[in-house]
């Protein structure tokens, strides 16, 4: 098994054009919760989207488990499950419908449908429709629908977005269960970091399309590392929070 | 036989989306329609038409396969695709269907197989509400005749090979449905085709339009008395051609 789940080598996009990444270079280990950190438009959704091969690299490489999303994606595709800011689900559906829709897609057995309900909490609303859902439980149901056939490496854009403190607190515990009773890697952007501190292993900061940072959470408080980038760490019971170092690193007004 | 898992798989998916849409309802919705009016028209003022000794159905019948042929057929197609294709853009589907572990064209080649089942579907429920409208006008305007005459193996006949001639049709609103997010982009172009075709009709060029294919079908055959396949060759061959591009362009495109 590779120790880096994901690598990206200085991997760069454009929109017509426009930059939208630059010379990006991610190293993903397994088993990590990785928090892919950044302001709204600093490419994370871009990254994520050349990640799955939704659309096509133009330059650098991407490479999971070891092999190119570009002449491998399906059978690396069988090994991810994904879900994007807004969960794609069938609103005229219930959620097992949307559930099956996803096993048939995933060639996964008809077991999995009962196991990732009951994973997120949502049996007794399988039934309902969509459209009556929360936000919540669209999110939950969306990340049911990436654990679907037990996928070693979930990616995960925005999951807790527009969710109450109780619902980020749910979705927390899941995910930190997931890495930690399952043994999933979590790839997950995110731009609310006082949430992401508590449960990453791992992250990278993106801003403008550029990496600023990566690497674990302690090497991002390390003495070093604030000295580097001019953050003071005195006296000792100031330390920073990863709100702090993020705005520091990303605001240039700072 | 992978590709056949895949397609299998697809179908299925493709199922239980359809299921709680108008999409199948649409299928029975428009041929009946158009028998409906032909029906009361015939009812109110079919005795001008229908004089003793003379077979009703043909005329009957004529309303029925032109009005379907060059009217509705291509705007209920071009509705259908419009109606088929916002299943995936109203809820933002296409992101996740393509991250998963299936090739994109399975996907495509599963829309097509399902829009062109229910073209199929309608085309039956078309014949089959024909026959059932003019049994109904036999029993209640006997003096029409309807029950002493009928036109089974025609009308059966040209309905099933007027679907071959909406190949074309279906290839191109499929294609312009699943680009587009916008569901008044495919049901506009669908109507201005068609509108375009029944304007220029009767010039030779406007039998290059698809959209006048199930027509000139029709025509051709009747002028000549036998079946003219040329038109349903020609549309099999857009539709197969058509679907090949289609996947090609389909394939390239990025979910941004």
């Amino acid at each position: 098994m590779t120790s880096q789940i994901i690598q990206t080598d200085r991997l760069s996009y454009c929109y017509g054009d426009r930059p939208v990444l630059h010379q990006v270079s991610l190293q993903v280990p397994t088993g990590s919760i990785f928090g892919f950190l950044g302001p709204n438009g600093a490419g994370k959704t871009t990254t994520i989207r050349l990640l799955l091969g939704l659309i096509c690299t133009q330059r650098g490489r991407i490479s999971l488990f070891g092999d190119q999303i570009g002449t491998h994606r399906l059978p690396i595709l069988r090994r991810v499950g994904a879900l994007f800011e807004t969960p794609a689900l069938y609103a005229h559906l219930s959620g097992r419908q949307n559930l099956e829709i996803g096993r048939l897609g995933r060639n996964a057995k008809r077991g999995q449908v009962d196991k990732v309900l009951e994973m997120v909490g949502l049996m007794r609303e399988a039934s309902r429709k969509v459209h009556s859902y929360s936000l919540g439980m669209r999110q939950r149901l969306g990340i049911a629908l990436a654990l679907l056939d037990d996928p070693e490496l979930l990616i995960l854009d925005e999951p807790t977005n527009g969710l109450d403190p109780a619902g980020i607190r749910e979705i927390r515990t899941l995910l930190v269960a997931l890495s930690r009773y399952h043994g999933k890697t979590i790839f997950i952007s995110s731009h609310l970091l006082s949430e992401m501190e508590k449960m990453l292993t791992h992250l990278a900061i993106i801003n403008a399309g550029h990496l600023l940072f990566q690497g674990s959470i302690d090497e991002l408080r390390s003495d070093q590392h604030l000295q580097a980038i001019g953050i003071s760490n005195e006296p000792a019971s100031a330390i920073p929070t990863l709100e702090d170092i993020f705005l520091h690193l990303t605001d240039p007004l700072i | 036989m992978k590709s056949l898992n895949y397609l299998w798989r697809g179908l299925l998916m493709e199922k239980i989306k359809v299921s709680g849409t108008l999409v199948l309802g649409l299928a029975f919705f428009a041929p009946a329609f158009v028998v409906f009016v032909a029906f009361v028209a015939a009812y109110a003022d079919g005795g001008e038409f229908y004089k003793p000794g003379m077979n009703p159905w043909i005329n009957f019948s004529g309303h029925i396969l032109v009005g379907w042929a060059l009217f509705v057929f291509p705007i209920y197609v071009s509705l259908q695709s419009a109606l088929y294709a916002a299943i995936e853009h109203q809820n933002r589907t296409f992101a996740y269907l393509y991250s998963l572990p299936v090739p994109r064209w399975s996907f495509y080649v599963s829309k097509l197989l399902v829009l062109t089942a229910l073209t199929g579907l309608s085309h039956i429920v078309l014949y089959g509400s024909a026959e059932a409208a003019g049994w109904l006008l036999g029993l209640l305007k006997p003096t029409y005749g309807f029950q002493n005459h009928s036109m089974h193996q025609v009308l059966s006949k040209a309905t099933l090979l007027m679907f071959f001639g909406g190949g074309g049709i279906m290839v191109i609103q499929l294609f312009i449905s699943l680009q587009s997010a916008s569901f008044i982009v495919p049901a506009g172009f669908g109507l201005f085709a068609t509108m375009a075709g029944v304007i220029s009709r009767g010039f030779a060029i406007s039998t290059a339009s698809p959209y006048l294919w199930p027509i000139c079908f029709l025509h051709n055959s009747l002028e000549m008395a036998e079946w003219r396949y040329a038109y349903l060759l020609i549309s099999v061959a857009v539709l197969v051609l058509g679907a090949g591009v289609s996947i090609q362009l389909l394939n390239r495109k990025a979910i941004v």
